[in-house]
């Protein structure tokens, strides 16, 4: 734009240019370099270090990498981050994708019962940790009074030590639903008419035009919401274990993010914690990899 | 005669089909659905077996006791909290998209590439180091604290009103600086009146984040002058171990209502912008 200023006027225009554009830009680059770049990057450092946040920052190159692997509580926090994925993520796809199908639907107050979905976007963890207490309570709560209701004697779920998983994947799964059915709808809205019209004169059934061509049709929005599932389910159920079970009964819900939180914040080894979250991210950062690669030879071959 | 018949079968298609769907959606938020209606019960009610849908009664009292726990003063705290990291970043983000969008100069690639570091960098990776960098800034336990790191994250903004000011006619811009308008009458006087559609969405996005946070206020402002809602309400939490500490479970229903209250309206309100918001997000990466 500067350029189409005349003569003698343009260097001086420049210089003002400049200042304005350091007006408009640095007091964003330098919060977003403090509290962002800066703190990866010493992220990172602190992994090769040793330091209790109170004595003196020692540097001890890959001991804290090589204490990953004679850490007992390592693999267990990963496999119980593993099952909080393998449980959640595909309901959460699936469910998420039918849900967004339902009320992909213009009909009389449809539009309310849509917003209903979307409600849990709206509480905090403390809030849905609240509600979700009492529908989980092994006395009083609606989930057990349901099993007894088909004669099931329901566990103690939060309090179990084989059912305290299942149950924050619950919540996280309901938590996580919103996000998931908003990126679907967008994803059907796509969709040209024609293509599901083709559909319903080629005779498919309802059944067979979901999965044969819906489905497909939204491959994108498969792609983009695995990818931001398998973050969230790495790290989401922290939060919620932190408010609903502190990581237990006996650690069961201590999963490899909750573990780091407790090196860092009960144990304060800070290197150490480093070490993990590094850890944490080069596993999330493979799995993302390999399902866009998965998403590319699946494009190659449709 | 086929016709008839098919239309039928349509029909009924379509009732079943409603029906699921009202079902489902009521399923999905029976938790919200039973937080409102024990929060109105006694305390022999919400633990009675087998559990009941309605309180006999309409026990307002229990929201007279969760006051105690939700004050006011918690509440000033997360409108201070939200809004102060909504003001700030709206601001800081929004010069910086301009800047990025309408001033071109060589290395605005390179910056744009810095913004999407973020996406690869989850919270909780990054939380330790954070808490780390504010606390030898001695702003533990202070609104700096709380709110600048936060601010910080500006990647989303950036990106976003960037996204909106490169769609924004160059001709508007251009014909406002031949008439002499400095860099921020461009801004404000030209662009910003006509970028009420991202803005909101960002504010939408920023208000109920920022709102619902908890571990980071948790970590830097669990005071009694800085705690805000989700603070406050954690300890009421207690699920795992069957117990509230020493509010009854109705009450905690009623506190919990009351941090939801502001969110909840406003989602209410703004429902449209806030899903398009999303939802754009979404699609553009």
């Amino acid at each position: 734009m500067s350029k189409t200023r005349v003569g003698g006027k343009t260097k001086q225009l420049k210089a003002n240019d400049r200042f304005w554009l350091g007006i408009f830009l640095i007091p964003n680059l330098s919060m977003y370099a403090l509290f962002i770049l800066f703190p990866s990057l010493i992220g990172v450092l602190l992994s090769f270090c040793k330091w209790n946040l109170l004595g003196p920052v020692k540097w001890v190159g890959l001991e804290n990498y090589r204490q990953l692997f004679s850490d007992e509580n390592i693999v267990p926090s990963f496999v119980r981050s593993l099952k909080f994925m393998g449980l959640g993520i595909l309901p959460t796809i699936f469910g998420g994708f039918l849900i967004a199908v339902l009320v992909n639907w213009k009909v009389k107050g449809m539009g309310a019962f849509r917003a209903m979905f979307f409600l849990p976007l709206t509480v905090s963890s403390a809030v849905a940790g609240i509600a979700w207490s009492s529908i989980f309570n092994p006395e009083f709560g609606w989930i057990n009074a349901a099993l007894s209701k088909v004669g099931i004697t329901g566990p103690e779920w939060l309090t179990s030590y084989e059912w305290a998983l299942p149950a924050i994947t619950i919540i996280v799964i309901w938590l996580s639903l919103p996000l998931v059915i908003i990126l679907y709808l967008a994803g059907l809205q796509r969709i040209s008419p024609e293509i599901l019209e083709a559909a319903q004169i080629d005779g498919a059934n309802a059944w067979q035009r979901l999965w044969g061509i819906i489905f497909p049709c939204v491959a994108s929005t498969t792609a983009l919401v695995s990818v931001i599932e398998i973050l969230a389910f790495l790290g989401a159920p922290f939060e919620i274990s932190l408010l609903m079970t502190q990581g237990g009964p006996l650690d069961a819900t201590t999963s490899l993010a909750y573990y780091a939180y407790k090196v860092a914040f009960s144990d304060f080894e800070i290197g150490y914690a480093s070490a993990i979250t590094m850890a944490q991210f080069f596993i999330m950062l493979a799995i993302a990899l390999i399902v866009l690669q998965i998403r590319k030879i699946a494009k190659k071959r449709g | 005669m086929a016709r008839p018949i098919l239309f039928s079968r349509r029909r009924n298609a379509n009732t079943v089909r409603y029906s699921i769907t009202v079902l489902l959606a009521l399923i999905f938020v029976f938790p919200l659905l039973y937080l409102i209606s024990g929060s109105l019960m006694t305390l022999e009610e919400v633990s009675t077996y087998p559990p009941k849908l309605f309180p006999s009664s309409i026990n307002w009292q229990n929201y007279v006791d969760a006051l105690q726990v939700m004050n006011t003063r918690i509440f000033l705290n997360s409108f201070i909290f939200t809004f102060g990291i909504l003001l700030l970043q709206l601001t800081i983000s929004f010069t910086a998209g301009f800047a990025l969008a309408k001033m071109p100069f060589k290395r605005a690639a390179i910056i744009v590439g810095l913004f999407a570091v973020p996406v690869f960098l989850p919270t909780n990776v990054s939380i330790i180091p954070l808490y780390l960098v504010t606390y030898k800034l001695g702003l533990l336990n202070s609104w700096g604290g709380m709110i600048l790191p936060i601010v910080g994250s500006t990647a989303f903004g950036t990106l976003l009103f960037r996204q909106f000011l490169v769609n924004f006619p160059d001709g508007l811009v251009d014909a406002a600086r031949m008439d002499g308008a400095g860099w921020p009458r461009v801004l404000f006087q030209v662009v910003l009146p006509l970028a009420r559609p991202p803005i909101a969405s960002y504010s939408a996005v920023t208000f109920l984040t920022a709102w619902n946070m908890y571990i980071w206020p948790l970590m830097v402002g669990n005071t009694e002058q800085l705690k805000v809602a989700t603070v406050a309400l954690a300890p009421l939490v207690g699920g795992g171990l069957g117990f509230y500490g020493n509010i009854p479970p109705n009450v905690s229903y009623a506190a919990a209502l009351l941090s939801a209250a502001p969110v909840i309206i406003f989602f209410l309100w703004a429902q449209r912008g806030f899903i398009n918001a999303i939802a754009g997000t979404g699609s553009d990466s």
